[in-house]
């Protein structure tokens, strides 16, 4: 063996070497995108319409939507930033049948807040997107403007640290696009996301009592 | 060469695309904006002496414990699941009794009263079933009871009064709400009473104070601050327990920012007992029960345990 022939099998070496790390990028960065396009499973669609078997096949599973389940949620604030929308699909719904009602909501008010007005620097939602009314002393109504939600569950965090827990946070379906793979599924720190089927879109608290603003 | 170069590019790309994609993946990246920060009253607790240190824990086989009460003997009787533990002064399990419902709240004296939703039932503590006593009526819920003069005094979230009977369960009265204008306010299930030399002391949360009344229903007085302060009862509705000393000082305890407290007889701030740090900012509701010794014993239902607290220095 000469020198030459050493020389040139080095190179082929790091050659190829050089290629198979090229192609494992590649083949990841596709195995990524094709991830991100693909969806998680196979659902019923416009292809089953008028099938005799459509109810209890197994071929398709139901359709299905993301949301968020509130007991595994740890209102880290991250449905606000996290979501594919400019104003996050995550809103603040409240059980009205769990509110105290309180004339002090810590879902409301800034903790520590001096006066219990209205005013904004009194206000912990950053958006003033909660209104609060009057019922009868002691007692106040709150009600979400959901135009104004973001998402970033402040006010659900207050409430259910200090209160009865009546305001979460939920996917508004009238919002989400339903991504295959929602961008704050991805990220949720609690995996508080999953699918669940359109018949049951939401994951409520107090079933029955709920009237979603 | 030049094939040599499209491949470096090429790689180069792919490997800058995957880390890019994959960046997000980190921690939290939400504005300060969106943080419900009470960090200011975390450190307030820090920065205050405790008098008090936790001596013992005694675990609970017990999978949602609900209540804690002591016998002036020292027995230690503890509720929850279905079933009352009776402990003794080390926490030992002595005894446990079998439960027909839920128990909410107990008390006990010759005999351990059990608090369930919507009445008491009175056992022995040998186990066996005394009495039954009736129900309080579909709207009932039981949240704490106590014994003043051999009555026993039932608070009831559900119907917002406290009711009063003599040992035999016979119904002896009802204490209201004092004023329709400056009465009570329950805006969730934390209401507790307890009884001193002075009559009862019962806690009227939603407006973070504690009232006296006489055993007829006659309001006496009362003291309770609302304020994210540590002299004062912070959230919607604290504080949630409280009992009596020995020395007529209270405990209290908290939830929200879990506190454990010691109020003087007059009302005013004597000691933190044990703060967030100590209970955990997910510690739930903490019913209290103290000892003929002045221990201070914490139902952690969170923990699963009952936490003893005994003074180290003195206030």
């Amino acid at each position: 063996m000469d020198v030459n022939e050493k020389q040139t099998s080095r190179r082929e070496v790091l050659r190829l070497v050089g290629r198979v790390g090229v192609l494992g990028c590649l083949a990841s960065l596709a195995g990524m995108l094709t991830g991100r396009l693909r969806g998680g499973c196979i659902e019923a669609g416009p292809a089953c319409k008028g099938c005799p078997d459509q109810d209890g096949c197994d071929l398709v599973t139901p359709p299905t939507v993301w949301q968020l389940d509130p007991a595994k949620c740890t209102n880290c604030g991250q449905c606000a930033t996290d979501c594919v929308l400019a104003q996050s699909a995550v809103r603040c719904f409240h059980t009205h049948a769990l509110c105290g009602h309180c004339k002090l909501c810590f879902g409301y008010f800034e903790p520590g807040a001096r006066v219990l007005s209205s005013a904004a620097e009194n206000q912990l939602c950053p958006t003033g997107a909660i209104q609060r009314r009057f019922v009868e002393d002691p007692y106040y109504a709150y009600t979400i403007e959901k135009d104004l939600c973001i998402g970033c569950s402040k006010c659900v965090h207050g409430c259910s640290m200090f209160g009865n827990g009546s305001l979460y946070l939920q996917v508004d379906h009238e919002l989400c696009k339903n991504c295959n793979e929602c961008s704050i599924a991805r990220r949720c720190p609690a995996n508080a996301f999953e699918r669940v089927p359109v018949s049951e879109a939401y994951l409520l608290k107090g079933q029955g009592e709920e009237e979603g603003n | 060469m030049k094939t040599r170069g499209i491949w470096i590019v090429l790689a180069l790309v792919a490997v800058g695309v995957v880390i890019l994609l994959s960046w997000r993946r980190g921690g939290p990246r939400v504005p300060r904006t969106y943080r419900y920060d009470v960090d200011e009253y975390l450190e307030a607790e820090k920065q205050v002496p405790l008098p008090y240190k936790e001596s013992a824990r005694w675990p609970l086989a017990l999978r949602e414990p609900r209540a804690v009460a002591v016998k002036g003997d020292g027995r230690v009787v503890v509720v929850g699941d279905r079933v009352a533990l009776v402990l003794d002064d080390a926490g030992e399990e002595l005894r446990r009794i079998e439960l027909s419902d839920e128990p909410r709240c107990v008390a006990v004296a010759d005999v351990v009263y059990v608090g369930l939703l919507d009445r008491i039932v009175v056992y022995g503590l040998d186990g066996e079933k005394q009495a039954e006593w009736e129900s309080l009526g579909e709207q009932a819920y039981l949240t704490g009871l106590a014994i003043l003069d051999g009555d026993i005094f039932a608070s009831d979230y559900g119907q917002r009064v406290v009711w009063r009977f003599d040992a035999e369960g016979k119904m002896r009265g009802r204490i209201r709400s004092a004023s329709k204008t400056d009465g009570f306010v329950f805006p969730s299930p934390t209401f507790d009473v307890a009884a001193d030399g002075d009559g009862l002391w019962v806690i009227n949360s939603g407006r973070r104070r504690v009232e006296q009344y006489s055993p007829e229903g006659k309001r006496g007085t009362m003291w309770g601050r609302s304020s994210m302060e540590l002299d004062g009862f912070s959230g919607c509705c604290n504080p949630t327990h409280i009992v009596v000393m020995p020395d007529g000082r209270f405990v209290t305890t908290e939830k929200g920012l879990p506190r454990v407290k010691v109020y003087a007889a007059d009302g005013t701030f004597a000691a933190l007992v044990a703060g967030s740090e100590q209970l955990g900012q997910d510690a739930g509701l903490l019913d209290v029960a103290v000892d003929a010794a002045g221990r201070i014993l914490v139902l952690d239902a969170a923990d699963r345990s009952v936490r003893v607290f005994e003074k180290s220095v003195s206030l």
